[in-house]
């Protein structure tokens, strides 16, 4: 190679990359906008729950609050710990000290009872259908399927009208009952096609030794084939609380102020004088903690979830 | 799927019955708590509504087409309705747009931190929707929002988002944008990350540039997942309420009523509930319509349903 043909590569290899650098930094740049657009909601939500109003209401706003106060944490969740003297005393807090909303911890614990019992009982009631998919080639299997899954396309505003009256006739609304049996109807199809995705994974050959020792199909579902599926069945848990934690529409329709879940919480800020933001900023981080933790346990299991019965 | 083969007719009956054992649990629920309230709704729009002490359901006067002529007659419900297809059109396809170009960054070998952007670009689908409504509220306030600090930084005049009729659809739009374009990403980054090398490199040497490989080699391998996501993202603006809900209550006027909202409005703060059962099974069928299209489409490629 003559030198200068060497020289001339060096060049080109600089050229290259120095473009491939600036194509970086553009494409860097880019993210940094698009992350901003996606957090920085989040951001403001995380800090007005520890701003005072007269930091909230400020213009031009201030991004960060002088003090982290705790206080809108305190009158959620712990309201006992507010010396109601104090306030008076001319701190911050008396026009938010005005709005009336009650201590949101046993909402949480409605949305724990209602999530989790209605995740149960998806997980006893579509487990059934998911093997049967997966393990059995049947007349009208494919159609089952299908019809199931589709059923995640209905809006569900149409079933509302019907659902409500049938449960006012026979008096679950106001229960936790009502709305579990109705969150169990919305996670089913995610159930169905998840666990038979996560089935399908298994080969029928380990069920074989059960129904050689004389076992049933059934003790093979839940002695073998669950257990070692146990990841998935966690995975599909999770995703299912996923789906519900943040149901409104039917949480406000069936449920009282006993037995209101977080989301419809969340819609009853409204006060005579305003709405008490900090306050609501502080129930809706806590509102947001469950879901950030499923979402970092579940990963890629996530996608496959949102997208269940999509891809073969 | 593996498993039995057909069964033969000389499997038992027991046998044969087995599958559908299985599938019983399963299809008795969605019988219960789809079929059934659909037929009993499909009941409750041929009659009127009169919510009157000791007036029971088989009471109240049946009024048979009227419901559903009103419907059609009624330009609030046309316009509901003409919202939600412009809501799928507008924030489906700029979620796409954004989808596709943010997620093939993501998938480039010289993005550092990918899972660090993915996280924090992932943030607003945790949280409920009822609360993207509220937060967004309090961004967009005329008088102390950190979007107006923004517009009037740029020497504009504050604007009122949530109480003008020109811009109080835009905001729905953008919360819509804020909070489901990360699930078109995570998406569509399963798709590009998907996508083999060696097509690429061997366009590449034939000579082709960039877009030309984007377009004609990665593109078409990602057509199952776009055509998935446009079908998932569509069925589910159809069903935007708790947003509305939290941002506008369907206001200033009805700007921003949607049609779910204009169903829950009727059934539930008017208590019309016979018309607004007619206003659903409506709804139901355009629903049902579109999916099959759309799936029409779909169904021949690699997609299961």
């Amino acid at each position: 190679m003559t030198k200068a043909s060497e020289s001339q590569l060096r060049r080109a290899l600089r050229k290259r990359r120095n473009r491939d650098r600036r194509r970086s930094a553009v494409h860097h740049a880019v993210l940094i906008i698009v992350v901003v657009f996606f957090a920085f909601p989040l951001f403001w939500m995380f800090m007005t729950s520890f701003k005072t109003p007269r930091e909230y209401y400020s213009m031009p706003p201030r991004f960060l609050p002088q003090q982290f106060h705790l206080f809108h944490y305190r009158k959620s969740f712990a309201p006992w710990t507010i010396d109601p003297t104090q306030l008076s005393e001319g701190t911050y807090f008396i026009e938010e000290s005005a709005g009336r909303v009650e201590p949101v911890g046993p909402n949480i614990l409605n949305s724990f009872i209602i999530v989790g019992g209605s995740v149960a009982l998806a997980l006893a009631v579509g487990v059934w259908a998911a093997y049967g998919l997966s393990r059995f080639r049947f007349k009208g299997s494919k159609n089952m399927g299908f019809w199931i899954l589709s059923t995640r396309m209905m809006p569900p505003i149409v079933i509302a009208v019907p659902i409500f009256w049938m449960m006012r006739s026979v008096q679950l609304t106001g229960t936790h009952i009502g709305l579990i049996l109705v969150y169990v109807l919305f996670q089913l199809p995610f159930v169905v096609w998840m666990m038979k995705s996560f089935f399908d994974e298994i080969p029928p050959s380990i069920e074989e030794s059960v129904f050689v020792d004389g076992g049933s199909r059934a003790t093979a579902l839940w002695r073998v084939v669950i257990p070692l599926a146990l990841p998935g069945v966690v995975a599909t848990a999770l995703f299912c609380t996923f789906l519900t934690w943040t149901e409104f529409l039917f949480a406000s329709l069936l449920t009282d102020s006993s037995s209101a879940t977080l989301p419809v919480v969340l819609s009853n800020f409204r006060q005579d004088r305003g709405i008490l933001w900090g306050q609501m900023s502080a129930v809706m981080v806590v509102s947001l903690l469950p879901l950030m933790t499923i979402a970092v346990v579940l990963q890629k299991k996530m996608i496959q979830g949102l997208t269940a019965g999509a891809f073969k | 799927m593996d498993g039995q083969a057909l069964p033969g007719p000389r499997v038992s009956w027991r046998k044969r019955m087995q599958p559908y054992m299985y599938m019983a649990p399963t299809m008795a629920w969605l019988l219960v708590f789809i079929v059934y309230p659909l037929i009993f709704a499909l009941v409750m729009a041929f009659k009127q509504f009169v919510l009157k002490r000791g007036l029971g359901f088989w009471d109240m006067p049946w009024v048979g087409f009227g419901n559903f002529v009103t419907a059609f007659t009624d330009q609030y419900f046309l316009m509901a309705l003409g919202k939600t297809f412009y809501l799928i059109g507008v924030a489906v396809s700029i979620e796409l747009a954004l989808g596709m170009v943010v997620a093939n960054l993501l998938s480039k070998k010289h993005i550092k931190y990918d899972a660090l952007w993915v996280v924090l670009i992932l943030s607003p689908m945790m949280l409920p929707l009822i609360a993207s409504g509220n937060l967004w509220r309090m961004l967009f306030d005329v008088r102390w929002g950190a979007i107006n600090a923004l517009v009037m930084f740029f020497g504009s005049e504050p604007i009122d988002f949530l109480g003008t009729t020109k811009w109080a659809f835009f905001s729905v739009i953008v919360v819509e944008i804020w909070q489901w374009t990360p699930f078109v990403i995570i998406t569509l980054l399963a798709g590009f990350r998907s996508v083999p090398e060696e097509p690429k490199e061997a366009a590449l040497v034939d000579g082709a540039n960039r877009f030309q490989i984007f377009w004609n080699v990665v593109l078409p391998m990602m057509s199952g997942q776009i055509l998935i996501v446009l079908l998932i993202r569509s069925m589910d603006v159809v069903k935007t309420f708790d947003i509305v809900y939290a941002l506008t209550f369907g206001g200033p006027g009805q700007s921003t009523t949607v049609a779910t909202f204009y169903i829950y409005r009727q059934a539930f703060t008017q208590f019309k509930l016979g018309y607004g059962s007619a206003l659903s099974w409506i709804m139901f069928i355009i629903v049902y319509l579109i999916s099959f299209l759309l799936i029409g489409v779909v169904r021949p490629k690699e997609t299961a349903i």
